[in-house]
């Protein structure tokens, strides 16, 4: 199937045949072309803002009609709503939407099980869903004339009226032109990060990472890669095992290549080391991983190369940018902490008075303080916030000490003290004799604080020690934790840090399940689009009550609970809320 | 590519018990059986309403069933943060057309939604006291403000509600109207539209995508039958 766009394409006509000859060069002398859409000509520029905008050249939204007369307009008909940003297609409510790709659109349909194999046997969707697929309508390769005529009068390029929900759109003619030609370049050459029979693959860690926590994710990463290559290795060695199917897909068992990313220093050079491994090897996506401190430059620099990173292990990720970035994350981590707590707060029929937040001036303590006091000053608006941003171990403890141990205590103490929680703890013990009974009400720390409150000795407090909770709770059940343990024991993978480590296998499952699905259509965005269509679909192993996403969703776990330590429960604490969603 | 020929042999036996019992009926992770909806075709009329529409000779784009549908009463969130009694809502003696959607789908539900937009004026002339409501099935992300910029889209008037809320509300809500989707996972849901002329478990499900023109004839027909035309 490989190549089988490039020979299409330069069957067609003069000018597609120079955009083609031009996309061929560039294939050939570099990755980089693939996510190079600066040095796109303008005619081409103006009918990607149209495929992904729907806005014309003018900037202008246009107006659509169903093919039974539902009238649509500006994002709304937007073709890469449908199409999705690959061009690959999607499928959605038993409406199966068909790949536009330009080596697909601008040849003649062939029939090719692989392409609709998963949608066919793998989809939960409905009898016509199936009945659509096996019943292709055949057609001969687009030209412009034709493919104008699709968008503008729903019939395909053999005279068959299109599907009713594909929109009918009176563009300008200016505005097909462009759009043709956006099309014709749309998943025309592979990303970087793929050979003939290797997939390059990195984790990104750094050395201000938890040794030994980098090392559980780093002994699962290895494991998985290694199980992949052996299964790769077995289909490939025996291509004609199963002559009906397997060897269909004999294109698509790639051997996993890993490549550690290993930062070390300050955050500021990141990027640096970054760009400096991937001009080494660039990789078709990054995959799990664990660093010290914020996600953002990694995110950024996967956003700047359409980078897919899949599942990092992060309470920081980025998530100030506007739209859809390549980082897909189990949750906004520290942020939605803080935003649950508010909500937890402002539930409580005795809303604080005077909450004291006590923060390091790391991105610990400040990305959580700061959306702590945004979310308190909105939900509950009587209280009074006093904001102390401390550094270093002995401020923190010294402030700590002092808070609880005052005449005039707050009614709340909330603290964000990142990588001290340790010393937080121990400076609570400390005061605790000292705290006035029935002044200071509720203490709260986040999750990273919860493992080590359960190693601490028991801590009496006059005042209930909370922690936010963005998992799901040890009492609940996951049959598929019963599977991945097993697969790491059989593995020898140590399970020192369960739900780090079970995280981390279902980074890699979705990452595996992508890549079966995208077979050897190598397009990152398209891999992007299947994780988001089904990261709901139970692959989950119980490290969080839902994992979810949907078209430009990058957050697959919107809550937390608050709970507390209690001896009796089981893993030493039990819930005191219900699943917040801020 | 890791599927094995047992998968295949898999996918078929599940194919084949997906058509042996529908949807409607199969036992569901949130929780017990789903009830089973009462899916009874009206008098004369093909099971896919091709002959619905007057004058046209094509096919519709959707099916048209007979069903019996009794909403919790779980409390809801409309766009603006209100909460809203489900129940107390539709016990309003009101003709009522509700939706499920949310708000990152792209395919269906913007048609879906775009349907009910152009047809607010006509729906209004048939019965003024119209109800229309669009209910999030992806709540978790659908928050009330997600919801609004979702709603503007389509410029609702007053008589249509966009409504959000916890997720195992939302749940209970999709159970009670047989539109649970397989794999619990929202991107199999399907394109269902409900009608009914007043207050009961009496309803009209259209699957599919109707033309506006669809859709008021059978709102029409559904206010018409219950003689309720016009109040």
């Amino acid at each position: 199937m490989r190549g089988y766009g490039l020979r299409r394409l330069l069957k067609c006509d003069t000018q597609f045949r120079v955009s083609a000859i031009m996309i061929l060069f560039a294939f050939a002398f570099g990755p980089q072309v693939a996510v190079a859409q600066e040095g796109a000509p303008a005619g081409i520029e103006r009918g990607r803002q149209l495929y992904r905008q729907g806005l014309t050249a003018s900037g202008d939204a246009f107006g659509c009609t169903t093919g039974n007369g539902i009238a649509l307009s500006g994002a709304q008909i937007s073709c890469v709503n449908c199409h999705r940003p690959s061009g690959f297609g999607s499928s959605e409510g038993g409406k199966y939407v068909p790949p536009i790709t330009g080596p697909l659109l601008f040849a003649p349909r062939e029939l090719n099980r692989n392409r609709i194999f998963y949608k066919m046997f793998k989809e939960a969707q409905p009898a016509q869903f199936a009945a659509r697929l096996r019943e292709p309508k055949m057609r001969p390769a687009y030209t412009p004339a034709t493919l104008s005529r699709a968008i503008r009068e729903g019939m395909d390029s053999s005279g068959q009226k299109l599907e009713s929900e594909m929109p009918r759109c009176d563009l300008q003619s200016s505005d097909m032109e462009n759009l043709v030609a956006y099309l014709k370049t749309l998943s025309v050459a592979y990303d970087p990060g793929v050979d003939s029979e290797t997939v390059h693959l990195a984790t990104v860690v750094s050395d201000g990472a938890d040794p030994r926590r980098r090392e559980a994710v780093l002994q699962t990463v290895h494991a998985f890669f290694d199980w992949m290559n052996t299964r790769a290795e077995g289909h490939r060695s025996r291509p004609n095992f199963s002559p009906n199917y397997h060897s269909d897909f004999k294109n698509s068992f790639q051997r996993w290549q890993l490549h550690v990313w290993d930062l070390h220093g300050p955050a500021s050079t990141w990027n640096e080391q970054i760009e400096a491994e991937y001009r080494r090897q660039p990789v078709f996506a990054v995959v799990s991983g664990l660093v010290g401190g914020p996600w953002d430059p990694v995110a950024r620099f996967c956003d700047a190369k359409h980078l897919p990173c899949v599942f990092p292990n992060t309470e920081l990720p980025r998530t100030s940018q506007s739209g859809p970035g390549y980082s897909l994350y189990f949750s906004r981590g520290l942020e939605l902490e803080a935003e649950a707590l508010a909500g937890f707060l402002a539930a409580n029929p005795n809303q604080p008075g005077l909450i004291v937040q006590i923060h390091t001036r790391d991105a610990d303590g400040l990305v959580p303080a700061e959306a702590f006091a945004r979310a308190a000053k909105a939900q509950i608006p009587g209280a009074q916030l006093r904001d102390l941003s401390v550094s270093g171990e002995q401020e923190l403890c010294r402030e700590v000490r002092r808070v609880t141990t005052s005449e005039h205590p707050p009614d709340v103490l909330v603290l964000w003290p990142g990588k001290y929680s340790a010393p937080v703890l121990a400076a609570l013990s400390e005061a605790a004799p000292s705290v006035k009974s029935g002044k200071l009400k509720i203490v709260t720390l986040p999750a990273g604080a919860l493992e080590v409150a359960q190693l601490h000795k028991p801590l009496v407090l006059p005042a209930d020690l909370l922690f936010t909770y963005p998992y799901e709770l040890p009492t609940v059940y996951y049959p598929r934790v019963f599977l991945v343990r097993q697969w790491m024991h059989s593995r020898k993978v140590d399970i020192v840090y369960p739900r780090l480590q079970f995280q981390t296998y279902y980074a890699l499952t979705m990452l595996q399940f992508g890549l079966d699905q995208i077979l050897d259509d190598f397009f990152r965005d398209y891999l992007v689009e299947v994780i988001e269509h089904e990261a709901e679909s139970h692959l989950d192993n119980g490290t969080h009550p839902s994992l979810a996403l949907g078209p430009g969703q990058r957050f697959a776990s919107k809550g937390a609970y608050i709970v507390k330590l209690d001896a009796a429960a089981q893993d030493g604490f039990r819930a005191v809320s219900g699943w917040i969603v801020p | 590519m890791t599927v094995k020929p047992v998968a295949v042999v898999t996918a078929l036996a599940v194919g084949a018990l997906a058509a042996a019992f529908p949807p409607q009926a199969r036992p569901s992770r949130t929780g017990g059986t789903v009830r089973p909806a009462v899916h009874v075709l009206l008098p004369g009329q093909n099971h896919i309403a091709a002959a619905a529409g007057a004058g046209n000779a094509e096919a519709k784009n959707y099916t048209a069933t007979q069903a019996s549908y009794s909403p919790p009463d779980v409390t809801l969130i409309d766009r603006s943060g209100k909460p809203v009694q489900l129940a107390a809502l539709l016990h309003q003696p009101r003709p009522v057309l509700l939706e499920f959607v949310f708000t990152s789908c792209t395919t269906i539900c913007p048609i879906l939604s775009a349907t009910f937009s152009q047809g607010q004026k006509d729906v209004a002339q048939i019965s003024p006291d119209y109800l229309m409501i669009s209910i999030s099935i992806d709540p978790e992300y659908d928050t009330p403000a997600r919801l609004d910029a979702y709603a503007r889209r389509y410029h609702p008037g007053e008589n249509w509600l966009f409504l959000t809320g916890k997720k195992k509300d939302v749940f209970q809500v999709l159970k009670a109207f047989g539109a649970l989707y397989q794999s619990d996972n929202k991107m199999y849901h399907r394109p269902y539209t409900f009608l009914r002329a007043r207050s009961g478990p009496a309803w009209r499900r259209l699957e599919g995508h109707p033309s506006s023109n669809d859709l008021l004839d059978e709102y029409r027909g559904i206010i018409s039958a219950s003689g309720s035309a016009g109040k």
